[in-house]
């Protein structure tokens, strides 16, 4: 199969084929974003052009009359007629079209389409049928902004399919209010919408309550309209029913529509029905559960009388849970439970003791956990190990108050008849289908009526076991990692505790490594760098001065007081720091630690209290500390935070401002752009003095190199008309260092359409400008990579990739049109023969690495379609993006000429790339093979790129299937990869100089890779 | 309360982006799914399928009701990352099952999903995600539901259709080869007769006494 046509593409119409085609075929992003805009302005002109409106009612009206005229409804001489069929593919064309600008630089906004909302408001009330209807509704839903007086516009067509029996134009209506809720809306549907609680459907049902708890938000009055109905719902038969109505009950609660009494009633009655009994745990039932358990969970601290009563049962729920593996579930409970006072779960679990030593651990389901090697699993043990008391699973003696009757039932006679009512409650239960355990829960007691009693639990874990636990620390994934402090925290929180003695050791293995110049040492201080932030930032999570203390420990450990060792001259420090210094080190520009920057940041940015008491300590002890001994990572930490923090005292910042001048020219060039866009930002308070900075970025602009004068010519400009530059600032939405960039950078002009003819006369060719690079220094600071797949050539483009993905069968040979061949777009690259019968699933790999990742089906067979694990008893197999969970679904019903899964099967793949691929994984393997290479003839080839190392990298991801890539290293300045094409290897090795270009050095046996990947790099 | 459902290919294109909460600033649209492609895409093999984001409610300014701290869910399904933004009101094993089902309704659908099916039929995607999650909260969680659902979407759309086009032949609407490759199997929507089909019946004697 070589080609697809546009009947077997499934594209909405031509135009949409021609448009993904386009899309899929431009050179570079730049120039996708272009054809993107482009079909935007065609149908933008085909639909009408008209003014942005979005002001009062009356212009709302205007721009609704305007629409209907244009889309002559109430014009009938105009020329156009109305075509919903039109209208609809339109709509839909401008939805794809700013979906696809989503990852340009150029956004296609909500602002842009307004013009359509016409349009598509009369489609969604006149079109012909429920395709057309539910576009316009999607449209209005996805453009309209809330609050938007368009909406009124809209409310005469959600009364009216409401009002309807057809059932999909109810449900449409339904979705709308609860996609885009309107107070407006309330009056006009209140009425229908507690009609539709008790409508036949049951979907019908479903969103009625979603749409009531959504108004409900807005409205709360509008909730006692549903209480009549509202237990009924509750007790509904179908389940997806009821969950929307505990959600609608628990809103009610809220807003106190239904009291506390009734809720927890009504919570419970659904937890004590679960039954336990059947062998096979249905799905739906525990979804019921689940919700009802989150809930209960929430609104537990509002009980009383009845908490412990509520968590007596949640417990044995959870046991049971436990033991049939029902992980979602049991994390809920626990997370419920530790909700309540940790003396109340103390006696739940004290109670398990008193039975005697015969009895299991009331959490030994959780070995099994431990015992898989599933990531998932091992979080789900963390999780529930870290809500729990720790003296429950970790072992030892507690004091625990219990309630008198307790005490000397559970340790004295065992005779004791304890409180009828609560006995009552329990039998009255009749929990999980099952014989329970009839001790009464520790009712709430007045002090008088406890006794605090010392009480010895178990360890849950033996000596291996906790060697595996502990090992959870040195996790690959830092989700593990930081559980696994927590965890470990929560059982030895004492200054002496196991993990501050684990942060000792990190510090000190720091410190040992301090100075060094060995890269792999370096290396190993950016790991533990970042291990130790982990810590922290665990430890002090509430405490914002407290982990400001800690990275500066730490980094200045890491760091090693690098600024002295630098040389004073800016120019001639950039290069060698750049690329030599971060060679193989693990550190980035300048010897950041880019890692620990965007690590740092990103805890601190979590809250703004979190910030501004990070900010408070950090920034005082930064300008203590004497110039020889400044980190410069921490450096960078600290310009970010300046430039973030709010509230920064005059004195404060006046200081950090020249202290940053000062240091302007000990750091390297990365650094010194850091260092002025901070002086810039602080700049901008009110009453600071300038004199001092300015003479001191003069100077900097005077010894510098063109990139770094320009910048430091922006920034004089911008402090020499402060006015305008603090206006600049109040219209940004953050401070960050990339926010303030963007200050400097001078506007972007919209482009004009391709083919546009400009004043000049000529043609505007955007594609052949370069993509602007990204500026932004750390990765902390980059917003994601543009690694979508446009940079390619026609030849080898994705919509090759795309059609792919339609295999023989698909192609519809017999209804084919003419027109169809026009459009067809061929595979220029290698046609692949793939034939329908499974490798796979005959135990053979077919070679169809080559294939693209287009044709992979997303189909999975998920335990062929069985329930869902977590829910149940299975437990996941772990994810990994190359052997992904799934396989395609292989059934007879597959007609012989589509995608046949095996064909396509990523599982497949991956086992062929890994069984050809050599093994060059490491760094030394790397360097060896480089040098036996480079020991042939004929083997090597070079060349500069313009751009920097992530420009090429971008621009190889890109053509992904066609080379495949594995970085080796990449420290920001250097990088190692591993390159592969048709089965070919070949190492790359890219080094960037200080003006950004990029020496590439390429070694192959194969000539014909290092063809391929050279025409590749020289395109640029 | 789940703040956003993302589906973006391995090279970080969207293929959906859908916000159940109203973002701050119109350009955090961009903004989030870039750094959450960026986060998860940067995870190691073998790691596990839930990222706290602790920054991504300041920064990326997700208007969060409570104080729960931001989670992202994903799964990677041969080149396509299914991402679901959750707080703490949902449950991440839940959530990582929705996404599963999510993908099976999909499959039902499309009869083998793949990226294209997103990306011609990406109308057809937002009203399968309309039947699993609606104003942030999972709806329905069985795959048959679901399925069943989608299809009498298609048998209604189809008779709306018959009925705004009596002369049509065909179904029109997602019918037949527009089916994104499921032209060769059979659809729900060929049991429907057209007043033509009916005609054709009576002349040929199919449906005669």
């Amino acid at each position: 199969m070589e080609n697809v046509t546009y009947t077997s593409s499934g594209a909405l119409s031509r135009q949409h084929y021609a448009l993904v085609s386009k899309q899929e075929q431009a050179a570079s992003a730049l120039e996708a974003e272009r054809v993107t805009w482009d079909a935007y302005e065609e149908i933008k002109s085909r639909m009408g052009k008209r003014p942005r409106q979005t002001g009062s009612s009356s212009s709302i009206a205007n721009l609704f009359a305007a629409g209907a005229r244009d889309w002559g409804l109430s014009l009938p001489s105009s020329s156009v007629a109305w075509n919903p069929k039109q209208t609809r593919e339109d709509l839909l064309l401008l939805l794809y079209c700013r979906n696809s600008s989503m990852e340009s630089t150029r956004v296609i906004s909500k602002d842009d389409l307004q013009f359509a909302l016409p349009a598509a408001l009369t489609l969604a009330e006149a079109g012909k049928t429920v395709d057309e209807r539910r576009t316009g509704y999607l449209f209005c839903s996805e453009i309209i902004s809330p609050n938007h007086e368009a909406h009124l516009l809209i409310i005469n067509t959600v009364r009216k399919d409401l009002d309807s029996t057809f059932v999909p134009r109810i449900l449409l209506a339904l979705d709308y209010l609860i996609s885009s809720p309107n107070a407006d809306a309330i009056p006009a549907v209140l009425t229908r919408l507690e009609t539709l609680l008790a409508y036949k459907s049951p979907q019908v049902r479903c969103r009625a309550l979603h749409a009531f708890r959504i108004l409900g938000a807005l409205d709360p009055e509008i909730l006692h309209h549903c209480l009549d109905t509202l237990p009924k719902r509750i007790q509904d038969h179908d389940i997806s029913v009821r969950i929307a109505a505990l959600l609608l009950l628990e809103a009610c609660f809220e807003r106190n529509v239904v009291d506390l009494k009734t809720t927890g009633d009504s919570l419970m009655e659904i937890i004590r029905s679960f039954k336990f009994k059947q062998s096979k745990l249905p799905q739906h039932q525990i979804a019921l559960v689940l919700r009802a358990v989150d809930i209960l969970g929430r609104i537990m601290p509002n009980f009383e009388a009845d908490r412990e009563i509520f968590a007596t049962i949640l417990f044995q729920l959870g046991e049971r849970a436990g033991a049939r593996q029902a992980w979602a579930l049991v994390i809920s409970i626990f997370r419920a439970l530790s909700r309540v006072p940790e003396q109340e779960i103390l006696v739940l679990f004290a109670r398990r003791v008193a039975k005697g030593k015969d009895v299991t651990h009331p959490l030994s389901f959780l070995h099994t956990l431990l015992r898989t090697k599933d990531p998932n699993s091992t979080r789900i043990l963390l999780q529930i190990l870290s809500v729990l008391p720790a003296v429950v699973w970790a072992g030892g003696t507690t004091n625990v108050r219990m309630p008198v009757d307790r005490v000397s039932t559970v340790f004295d006679t065992g005779e004791h008849t304890p409180n009828e009512n609560v006995h009552a409650e329990i039998d009255a239960a009749d929990l999980f289908g099952e014989s329970v355990d009839k001790e009464p829960p520790a009712s709430s007691l007045p002090e008088d009526q406890t006794e605090t009693t010392k009480v010895t639990f178990a360890a849950l874990f033996d000596e291996s076991s906790v060697g595996a636990l502990i090992g959870f620390l040195k996790a690959r994934d830092m989700e593990i990692r930081k559980l696994a402090i927590l965890v470990f925290t929560k059982a030895d929180p004492s200054p002496a505790g196991f993990v501050s003695q684990y942060m000792t050791q990190l510090l000190s293995a720091l410190a040992e490594r301090q100075g060094s110049v060995d890269d792999s040492d370096q290396r190993y201080q950016c790991e533990l760098a970042c291990q130790a932030l982990e810590v922290a930032e665990v430890l002090h999570s509430d405490d914002g001065a407290a982990y400001a203390h800690a990275v500066i420990d730490i980094l200045q450990r890491a760091d090693g007081h690098s600024l002295s060792s630098h040389p004073t001259s800016p120019t001639s420090s950039n290069k060698s720091t750049t690329s030599t210094g971060t060679r193989r080190s693990g550190k980035g520009r300048g010897g950041v630690i880019e890692a620990a920057v965007e690590k740092v940041l990103s805890i601190a940015r979590k809250d703004d209290v979190f910030l501004q008491s990070f900010a408070g300590y950090l920034l005082p002890r930064h300008i203590g500390t004497p110039k020889g001994h400044i980190s410069v990572t921490l450096l960078v930490v600290t310009a970010a935070i300046a430039c973030e923090a709010s509230g920064t005292p005059l004195n404060t910042a006046q200081i950090l401002l020249d202290s940053f001048g000062q240091l302007l020219t000990s750091v390297s060039l990365t650094i010194q752009e850091m260092l002025l866009l901070a002086m810039l930002r602080l700049s901008a308070i009110e009453g600071i003095q300038l004199e001092q900075a300015t003479a001191l970025i003069e100077d900097l602009r005077l010894k510098s190199r063109k990139h770094i004068a320009d910048r430091c010519l922006q920034c004089l400009d911008q402090i020499s008309n402060l006015p305008k530059f603090r206006k600049k600032l109040s219209v940004l939405s953050s401070m960050t260092i990339p926010a303030l960039l963007s200050t400097l950078e001078p506007p972007r002009q919209p482009e004009a359409p391709r083919g546009a003819i400009h004043e000049g006369g000529e043609p505007t060719n955007l594609a052949r400008k370069k993509f602007d690079p990204a500026p932004l220094r750390y990765t902390a600071y980059e917003p994601a990579e543009k690694t979508a797949g446009h940079s390619r050539k026609p030849s080898q483009s994705l919509h090759t990739d795309l059609l792919k993905s339609r295999l023989p069968g698909q192609r519809q040979s017999s209804s084919t049109s003419k027109g169809d061949d026009l459009i067809q777009l061929s595979i220029l690259g290698r046609s692949t023969d793939r034939t329908p019968t499974s490798s796979l699933f005959s135990g053979q790999n077919e070679n169809n690495d080559n294939e693209s990742p287009f044709a992979t089906t997303i189909s999975t067979t998920l335990s062929d379609l069985g329930p869902p694990p977590f829910l149940s008893r299975t437990i996941s197999p772990p994810v990994s993006p190359q052997l992904s969970p799934r396989r395609p679904i292989h059934s007879p019903l597959h007609s012989p000429g589509v995608k046949t899964p095996s064909e396509r099967s990523p599982v497949a793949r991956a086992l062929q790339l890994q069984s050809n691929a050599k093994i060059v994984d490491t760094e030394i393997n790397f360097d060896i093979e480089w040098d036996r290479l480079g020991a042939q003839t004929s083997t090597t080839s070079r060349g500069w790129f313009e751009g920097e190392i992530a420009a090429i990298l971008d621009m190889l991801r890109k053509r992904q299937s066609l080379i495949k890539l594995t970085t080796i290293l990449h420290d920001g300045t250097e990088a190692k990869l591993h390159v592969r094409v048709n089965n070919q290897t070949g190492l790359l090795r890219l080094r960037q100089e200080e003006d950004q270009s990029t020496l590439w050095l390429l070694r192959s046996s194969d000539s014909a890779l290092r063809g391929t990947v050279k025409s590749v790099l020289q395109e640029n | 309360m789940i703040h956003s459902v993302l589906i973006f290919n391995t090279s970080g294109t969207p293929r959906l982006i859908k916000f159940y909460t109203p973002l701050r600033s119109p350009e955090l649209a961009t903004v989030i799914p870039q750094k959450i492609f960026k986060l998860i895409s940067s995870r190691p093999p073998g790691a596990c399928n839930f990222l706290d984001v602790p920054d991504l409610d300041m920064t990326s300014q997700l208007n969060i009701a409570s104080n729960d701290r931001i989670c992202v869910v994903y799964r990677n399904y041969a080149t396509l990352y299914f991402v679901f933004v959750i707080d703490g009101g949902e449950s991440e094993l839940g959530i990582l099952d929705l996404i599963q089902v999510f993908v099976e309704s999909l499959d039902k659908a499309f009869r083998n999903v793949c990226e294209l099916d997103l990306v011609f039929h990406f109308d057809e995607v937002h009203a399968i995600l309309a039947e699993i999650v609606q104003g942030g909260l999972v709806l329905e969680t069985n795959v048959a539901e679901i399925s069943q659902m989608v299809e009498e979407g298609f048998k209604a759309r189809k008779a709306s259709y018959a009925a705004a086009n009596p002369l049509s032949l065909s179904g029109g609407v997602m019918g037949g080869s527009s089916r994104g490759g499921n032209s060769n199997v059979s659809s729900p929507l060929s049991s429907l007769q057209t007043p033509i089909g009916w005609l054709t019946e009576r002349i040929t004697g199919l449906n005669a006494r």
